[in-house]
């Protein structure tokens, strides 16, 4: 046989041979490690949700307010084209205070027109026509309301009348003035007031201006009105570029002001309001774990010792019904509670064996030949032992809460309040080992309940409302969750309880 | 009884009888390995143990669609040679000028059965053994030794000439004993 021969033979034994091997023997050295590798991987793969389910709820946060930034940073002329829609343009007649000098309008009675969708539309689609001369369209709207005031019934016809004092206008500052005037008023027609033509003509000359207004009281104006300045900016810049004209500008039937008004008046006035909220968030979980007939404080100690508490996440889906008089919430839904605990050991001790007739030493007789001597030989066997265990103790509870909200600040946005309830268990699953009294590592599901009571909750609740109508609401909220009841069974020597405290993030949709 | 891909598969999610089913079926050869490269069975198994958790920490980077059986070979190759590198003191002896051997090696094999041969190599030194192992068994070259081993080529090639005739003295030994 040559060298290469030898070496190719020596392979091919080798690489087939399967070495004897007690498997068991072999298992049970690398068991805890592999509970070890297993239990880290869990660990990974629930942190992953965690962060997955947090990501999520952070991006599309950031998403929708990135969109609401955006909406709010568009001209008032791009928001009306991104909404495709009309606006409600509602131009009223107001008593509005003006300092002296501009005196000669505070008493502008009435004159309530709105927008004609139709013809607004018509408007729209002759945007490029070159526009009336301001003055000339003035005089011929207060014409065509004279004309209309003697035509149509007094109620109509006060309606259709505009603010007489755009008639000698010296100045397209002054005709923005008055359509402001107009624009901004809240009070009611009074139409008694401009039931004949000579009215109206005695009014044109009451408060015809003497001279131009300037762009200081404007802005005077705008703040002595009661209607938000977003609708005058949006009436001006539609003039301005022509989409609206004073030819839109047209009476309100009753039926279409009584629309109007249902559509002008805000939802908080409603007496109750559904709501639903998608929330989630972590605790820190603080265990308490004793011994209420104080004959098992071994177990107590060994399992202080061996096990430790590290967090709690939670998460569920709610409805609920607010009464905004009252700020008043009433909710409930489902709720998932996860507490994790983790069972470590790493010791090391010794077993001591006592052999009654073991061989001490060996002696040499005069025979020279070696005797052994038997006695009480004591064997020491060192155990290591390593393992990591996770214990999952999962909740499913129905939330029933009951809270208190009030807005803060001007804007109505931001909210504070309390919120307070109970958590009724449905099921309870525990899974994971414990140690027993003989330090004995053990499954703790024949240890723990299937189900619980109720758990007590209190939380301080922070919210913030997003877009025009303040419908979604991004809520954060710092709680405290106590579960009175123990987690074991009444059999088992301890009693387990845990407080969760951590926060909680939201969404809330009005509905 | 699982398939091959379909046990790793279930090592992967961490399933228990898996990993026990896993740790049946290829332990008697990763002992093999483990026992080549060491002096003797209880250090093999303490090697093999190390094998084993590293398979299982590793599991997640190993492609399914590869053979299992040489990738967990070559971790206990590097768990071999690490727990030698710990325990042993590294020696690099000079170069040897050696000289042309006869290429005549006796049969030994029809007659010697596996578990002497390997008992043989257990009792070659052990840089001797190693490199005899990486170099016949593994098929490592001598440069991919040297940077393995943090030895020189020759030193790789002398390590190997003088394993391959201790172990044929060896093996001699044992056949005449055994025709005896």
């Amino acid at each position: 046989m040559n060298k290469k021969d030898f070496d190719k033979k020596l392979k091919q034994d080798l690489d087939s041979y399967q070495s004897p091997i007690n498997i068991d023997e072999i298992w049970s050295a690398i068991e805890p490690d592999v509970d070890l590798i297993n239990a880290k991987k869990r660990r990974k793969k629930r942190f992953f949700f965690i962060w997955f389910f947090a990501g999520l709820i952070l991006l599309s946060s950031a998403g929708y307010l990135y969109s609401l930034y955006q909406l709010e940073n568009q001209s008032p002329i791009a928001k009306e084209h991104s909404k495709k829609e009309v606006p409600l343009a509602s131009i009223k007649k107001t008593e509005v205070a003006v300092d002296a000098e501009t005196d000669q309008i505070t008493k502008l009675s009435e004159a309530a027109i709105l927008p004609n969708t139709s013809n607004l539309n018509s408007k729209k689609e002759n945007k490029n026509t070159p526009s009336l001369n301001s003055q000339e369209l003035l005089k011929q709207e207060i014409d065509n309301a004279s004309s209309n005031s003697v035509s149509n019934n007094s109620n109509q016809a006060g309606e259709k009348n505009i603010d007489a004092s755009f008639v000698n206008s010296s100045s397209i500052a002054d005709f923005d003035i008055k359509l402001k005037t107009t624009t901004l008023s809240t009070n009611t027609v009074d139409n008694s007031k401009v039931e004949s033509t000579e009215r109206f003509n005695d009014l044109v000359e009451e408060f015809k201006p003497s001279k131009p207004v300037e762009t200081s009281k404007k802005l005077e104006l705008e703040k002595t009105t009661s209607l938000s300045s977003l609708d005058a900016i949006e009436i001006e810049a539609q003039v301005e570029n022509g989409i609206l004209n004073l030819e839109d500008l047209f009476v309100l039937t009753e039926e279409e002001k009584e629309a109007s008004t249902k559509k002008k008046k805000p939802s908080a006035k409603k007496k109750m309001q559904y709501f639903i909220e998608m929330n989630s968030g972590v605790s820190a979980a603080f265990r308490s774990l004793k011994d209420p007939s104080g004959s098992n404080a071994n177990l107590l100690q060994l399992r202080e010792e061996f096990e430790h508490t590290l967090e709690a996440v939670h998460g569920g889906f709610q409805v609920g019904l607010h009464f905004p008089k009252s700020d008043l919430a009433f909710s409930t839904g489902i709720q998932y509670t996860q507490i994790t605990d983790y069972l470590e050991i790493n010791d090391s001790r010794s077993v001591f064996d006592t052999i009654p007739d073991g061989i001490q030493f060996y002696y040499r007789n005069l025979d020279n030949e070696i005797i052994p001597y038997h006695g009480e030989v004591i064997n020491e066997e060192v155990i290591t032992r390593r393992k990591k265990t996770y214990n999952e103790f999962v909740f499913i509870d129905i939330p029933l809460l009951v809270g208190i909200q009030k807005n803060v600040g001007s804007s109505e946005r931001l909210g504070l309040g309390v919120q307070t309830g109970v958590f009724v268990n449905i099921a309870l699953n525990a899974s994971g080992e414990i140690i027993n009294e003989d330090s004995e590592v053990e499954d703790l599901s024949p240890s723990f309940n299937s189900k619980m009571g109720v758990s007590y909750y209190l939380g301080l609740t922070s919210a913030y409302a997003f877009g025009e109508n303040k419908k979604l609401s991004l809520q954060l909220s710092p709680s405290f969750r106590y579960i009175p009841k123990s987690l074991t069974v009444d059999s088992y020597g301890l009693t387990q309880k845990y407080s969760l405290l951590g926060v909680n993030i939201g969404l809330r949709l009005k509905l | 009884m699982y398939s091959e891909k379909q046990l790793l598969e279930n090592c992967k999610k961490g399933d228990k009888p898996s990993q026990y089913e896993l740790v049946k079926r290829f332990s008697p050869s990763l002992l093999t390995v483990c026992r080549r490269y060491t002096r003797d069975d209880a250090m093999a198994k303490d090697v093999l143990q190390e094998t084993l958790i590293r398979i299982f920490k590793n599991i997640d980077s190993f492609q399914l669609d590869k053979p299992f059986g040489p990738w967990a070979r070559q971790i206990a190759v590097r768990s071999s040679l690490q727990w030698i590198q710990k325990n042993y003191f590294k020696r690099e002896s000079a170069v040897e000028i050696f000289h042309t051997e006869p290429n005549h090696v006796p049969e030994v094999f029809n007659n010697l059965g596996t578990e002497v041969i390997l008992k043989c190599i257990q009792e070659l030194p052990v840089g001797y053994r190693t490199v005899f192992n990486l170099n016949i068994i593994e098929g490592y070259s001598h440069k991919e030794i040297g940077e393995l081993l943090d030895i020189s080529e020759g030193t790789s090639r002398s390590q190997l000439n003088r394993a391959r005739r201790l172990l044929q003295t060896k093996l001699t030994d044992l056949q005449k004993r055994a025709t005896i």
